[in-house]
């Protein structure tokens, strides 16, 4: 009997020191909130190549020594909401090392008209859906990619956060993530 | 006893921890918030064509009026631009930006404060059609930086 209840104090001391322990992890998480914020929305890191057919329309890229690529369709909302982050960037990259390209996996009239004025600093490229897949390996739109002697190093789905349009700076800047 | 003080420790880490999600959660759904512009790029906004005609079939840049608290400051910089239009949608509009000329500071209709939203400033292009837009109040670099980006006259932007 007495065996038994050591049994249940001691389950009972194992649930409290659990429950501080818990306690005190989600406290630290709470400290550190505004950070996960911060950092919501930072590239997905790869290395995979460009593989982008020797003759097509993507080619060009793949010799870039540095580009960000923004792959966009004209009829997505999300590219729409994010367009002004694109802007931000191409004000900011212009004139510097980093090519910057604009890829519609679309060809339609829209397509094309997208970038308006932009397009005196971003080269607009139009392929097919397969193409933009098989070279880049990305299916949705809007994405950011950070593209680096024919290797896809950095890759951003959706609307660019402050904290990935800073990545995206550094990585024109630097060469890196 | 012991039991009880167990279980209900047990009932408030398991809140504390779910308070802790909910709150990483908020910070990071507010970044995703911000990422995404007021007007999306190439929204036609017609109440607000029609209330600021274009000039010289270019842009507009319009920047909203309204007072800015802890940000006066930053508005007040802008109000010595050149090419901005003001839209003013309530009463409450920062004397620095009160005593500009007549003329450039424009009294918001319901359909275009409603077109406006949540936007401090924008750009809109000759046809009416959102190009940029922002919650945040610009620089006056940043301002004219993408104006002329977006200026339709190949010179503006180089």
């Amino acid at each position: 009997m007495r065996r038994r209840s050591r049994w249940i104090i001691a389950s009972l001391v194992a649930v409290l020191a659990s429950s501080g322990w818990k306690a005190a992890r989600a406290s630290v998480t709470i400290a550190r909130a505004p950070r996960a914020g911060e950092q919501a929305g930072l590239a997905t890191v790869r290395g995979a190549p460009v593989r982008a057919e020797a003759e097509g329309p993507l080619a060009k890229i793949t010799r870039a020594e540095r580009a960000v690529v923004f792959i966009y369709a004209p009829d997505c909302s999300v590219c729409h909401a994010n367009m002004a982050n694109w802007i931000d960037l191409v004000g900011t990259l212009r004139g510097g090392a980093t090519a910057l390209y604009a890829v519609s996996p679309t060809d339609t009239p829209a397509a094309r008209a997208y970038w308006g004025a932009l397009e005196r600093h971003v080269r607009v490229v139009i392929a097919a859906p397969a193409q933009v897949h098989r070279a880049f390996g990305v299916q949705a739109t809007p994405a950011t990619l950070l593209v680096q002697d024919g290797t896809v190093r950095g890759e951003i789905i959706g609307s660019l956060t402050a904290a990935g349009r800073a990545q995206v700076r550094r990585f024109a800047a630097e060469g890196r993530l | 006893m012991l039991g009880i003080f167990a279980l209900a420790a047990a009932m408030a880490a398991e809140g504390v921890q779910t308070l802790a999600e909910m709150r990483e959660r908020h910070y990071v759904i507010l970044a995703r918030q911000e990422a995404a512009s007021p007007l999306p790029y190439h929204a036609p906004l017609p109440a607000l064509h029609a209330l600021v005609p274009a000039v010289d079939g270019g842009g507009r840049v319009l920047v909203r009026a309204d007072s800015a608290g802890a940000r006066a400051a930053a508005l007040c910089a802008l109000a010595a631009e050149a090419d901005v239009r003001w839209i003013a949608l309530s009463a409450a509009v920062d004397p620095c930006v009160a005593e500009r000329p007549r003329g450039r500071m424009i009294r918001a209709s319901a359909p275009a404060a409603a077109e406006l939203g949540g936007a401090r400033w924008m750009v809109m292009d000759a046809g009416g059609r959102a190009l940029y837009s922002s919650r945040t109040i610009p620089s006056g670099e940043e301002l004219r930086r993408t104006a002329a980006l977006l200026a339709p006259d190949v010179e503006a932007g180089r």
